[in-house]
């Protein structure tokens, strides 16, 4: 007998070790580091929460391990999404909120909900009714605003966030964020928004046109004040000049009045050799002289005598 | 006896294929052995950090349990070890559609976008701080830093949709207090900046293992209803330039002419002075000359007075001499005879 297995040791070693798979298989689960594993004893589930390895359990149908992801998962809402909210101060705004939960509480969750599908049905009632709740409280100004400080998504959120994590609690889910995905108008006031858009534009391509005229003018306006004042202060420093010109000349005229009368006599050749021109028609009579000449010829007078 | 005989080389046929089989068994299960345990061993490629689970647990103490490319390892076949594989030097690339139009304008069945109303869950858009309405397509490019954080914080079907969900959060947040100009014309580039900012802050809040490397907004437009108003409004903005651009140069011009002028005065009035003194001071050494001599002599004068009245005669054109032998005498003159 011990001849034969030793001779077919091929085919038991085979059989063993599909036998042990099948019983390791069937008694033993893993569980992952990204997972939550409980296991179902005869349909009840039981409180231990296995960690991260290989773990025992009785064979199918006594023991079932139930698995679901660890990891946060991320839920935009599906009904709803696009329902109208009023804001505090009465205006129909249409809000879109996400959340980022992940089961922490495996027994509660198998116990209220069981399934990820079913979780999620719940969210979303929790964050429909928490959505209306919250933005209830606020005015559009604080939705949406020029001003970052008066801006209040920040405390939306997180009054949201309370709202949801607070319920979801209830079905072992923390919810670990959320955020608001989308602000909007219902479909008739996003038309009457483009219509105050229209207007909008309107004036303001009108004050660009004005605008442009009125700086155009202006700049024209500055410039010719500036090119006066530029040709004034010129002037005026022209008048300058010319003065020290008039003074620096001042100290010339003193060396005329040692002769005043040979100083006007050489102003008058020099007056009488610039006025006479090449056009300029002389009229003299013979007294003038050298034309005196003409009547008082020095012979003449003398061969008359 | 031949039955014997036969019956004994038949069970001997038998015995040998028996043991033949046997022995391809045994070759069969160590060929088996042998792929199972090759079967284990693998290369981490070079964009890429694996983790081994054994049994679902991470093999490895803390901080050492990341498997770098570069050489072969080894890890049991599944279901003892999985090997999973992260995409780390992969850029991940996240785009926002959620804010832009329906663009299904061939489809005759679907709505055409044109027609100044938006399809509420069909046509996306985004509230700006001054309560307008614009499109908006925007996308970021991620890079995965922690391969284990990224790995273990969010299931791996909703890690794109979780990025998607922060980078919608980051535009509408952002564009909750942008004016309507300054996102789709004035300030596209700042705009870029404070969405990848804030896409990065939620990045990080969120413990991905992910950090943003870029940020780009792809498309942006008013609503196809008040396009044409916007383009006025640019078009006014555009010759509001013009006008002031033309009002500058025309200034400049002027500015220039009247500097040239101002110049030109200033020169004659140089001019002036520079002549004034040179001429005087001429006429002064000039006439402390001829006082010298005239004090010497009067008759210095004459040649002077005859020079110059030369001169005068020389260059008249005319010279017209009166004799008034009576004292009395008329002389009638034609003016401006000179064409004009």
């Amino acid at each position: 007998m011990n001849l034969k297995v030793v001779k077919h040791w091929p085919a038991y070693a085979m059989g063993v070790v599909v036998a042990l798979i099948f019983i390791l298989a069937t008694v033993t689960f893993q569980t992952s580091e990204t997972e939550h594993a409980v296991l179902i004893h005869l349909g009840k589930p039981q409180a231990e929460v296995y960690t991260p390895g290989l773990h025992l359990k009785w064979p199918y149908p006594i023991d079932k391990v139930w698995k679901a992801d660890r990891r946060i998962r991320s839920f935009g809402g599906s009904e709803g999404k696009l329902e109208e909210t009023q804001t505090s101060d009465g205006k129909n705004v249409t809000v879109s909120v996400a959340i980022n939960w992940k089961i922490v509480d495996p027994i509660t969750f198998i116990e209220r909900l069981r399934t990820v599908e079913q979780a999620e049905l719940e969210l979303n009632a929790l964050m429909r009714s928490a959505k209306n709740a919250v933005i209830g409280r606020f005015r559009l100004n604080q939705l949406v605003n020029t001003d970052a400080d008066s801006l209040k998504l920040n405390e939306i959120e997180h009054a949201f966030l309370r709202v949801v994590a607070s319920q979801a609690k209830n079905y072992g889910i923390y919810v670990q964020s959320a955020g608001i995905q989308h602000l909007g108008f219902p479909q008739d006031v996003a038309n009457s928004v483009f219509e105050r858009m229209r207007a909008e534009r309107k004036r303001l391509a009108e004050r660009y046109l004005g605008e442009g005229k009125g700086e155009a003018d202006k700049i024209r306006a500055e410039a010719r004040t500036e090119a006066s004042k530029i040709v004034a202060n010129a002037e005026a420093e022209a008048k300058m000049i010319r003065a020290k010109g008039d003074a620096e000349a001042a100290k010339y005229y003193a060396v005329f009045k040692q002769n005043p009368s040979l100083a006007v006599f050489l102003r008058k050749l020099e007056a009488l050799k610039k006025s006479v021109g090449t056009k300029t028609t002389l009229i003299l009579d013979t007294n003038s002289a050298p034309f005196d000449l003409l009547e008082k010829s020095p012979i003449s007078k003398k061969s008359s005598k | 006896m031949s039955s014997d005989k036969n019956i004994n080389s038949g069970t001997g046929a038998l015995f040998r294929s028996l043991n033949l089989s046997f022995t391809l068994l045994r070759i069969l299960i160590i060929c088996l052995l042998i792929a199972f345990v090759f079967s284990g061993s693998f290369t981490v490629k070079e964009n890429e950090q694996a983790l081994i689970l054994r049994f679902g647990k991470i093999v490895g103490e803390p901080g050492n349990q990341l498997i770098d490319s570069g050489q072969w390892h080894w890890a049991w076949p599944e279901p003892i070890d999985k090997v999973v594989r992260i995409p780390v030097k992969q850029n991940l690339r996240v785009e926002s559609t959620s804010f832009w139009f329906a663009e299904d304008f061939g489809n005759q069945d679907s709505y055409a976008y044109d027609d100044a109303s938006l399809m509420p869950g069909r046509d996306g858009y985004l509230l700006t701080g001054d309560s307008n309405i614009i499109h908006l397509k925007t996308a970021a490019v991620c890079r995965i830093v922690n391969p284990l954080e990224y790995y273990s914080s969010v299931i791996d079907s909703d890690k794109v949709s979780l990025l998607k969900s922060l980078l919608d959060k980051s535009v509408q947040g952002t564009l909750a207090y942008w004016q309507v100009d300054e996102a789709l014309y004035r300030n596209v580039g700042k705009l870029e900046g404070e969405l990848q900012s804030r896409f990065a802050k939620e990045l990080a809040t969120a413990k991905l293992g992910v950090e943003v490397v870029d940020f780009i907004v792809e498309s942006k437009t008013a609503p196809q209803a008040v396009v044409s108003a916007f383009t006025n409004v640019l078009e006014s903005e555009l010759r509001k330039d013009t006008a002031i651009n033309e009002a500058r140069a025309e200034a400049e011009t002027l500015i220039t002419e009247a500097s040239g002028k101002a110049a030109n005065v200033l020169a004659d009035a140089e001019l002036y002075r520079n002549r004034l003194v040179s001429s005087l001071k001429a006429d002064a050494e000039y006439f402390t000359k001829i006082a010298k001599q005239v004090k010497s002599s009067t008759m210095t004068v004459l040649p002077l007075y005859s020079s110059a009245l030369s001169e005068a005669l020389e260059n008249a054109g005319e010279k017209i001499i009166l004799s008034k032998p009576n004292g009395r005498s008329e002389l009638r003159l034609r003016l401006s005879r000179e064409p004009k």
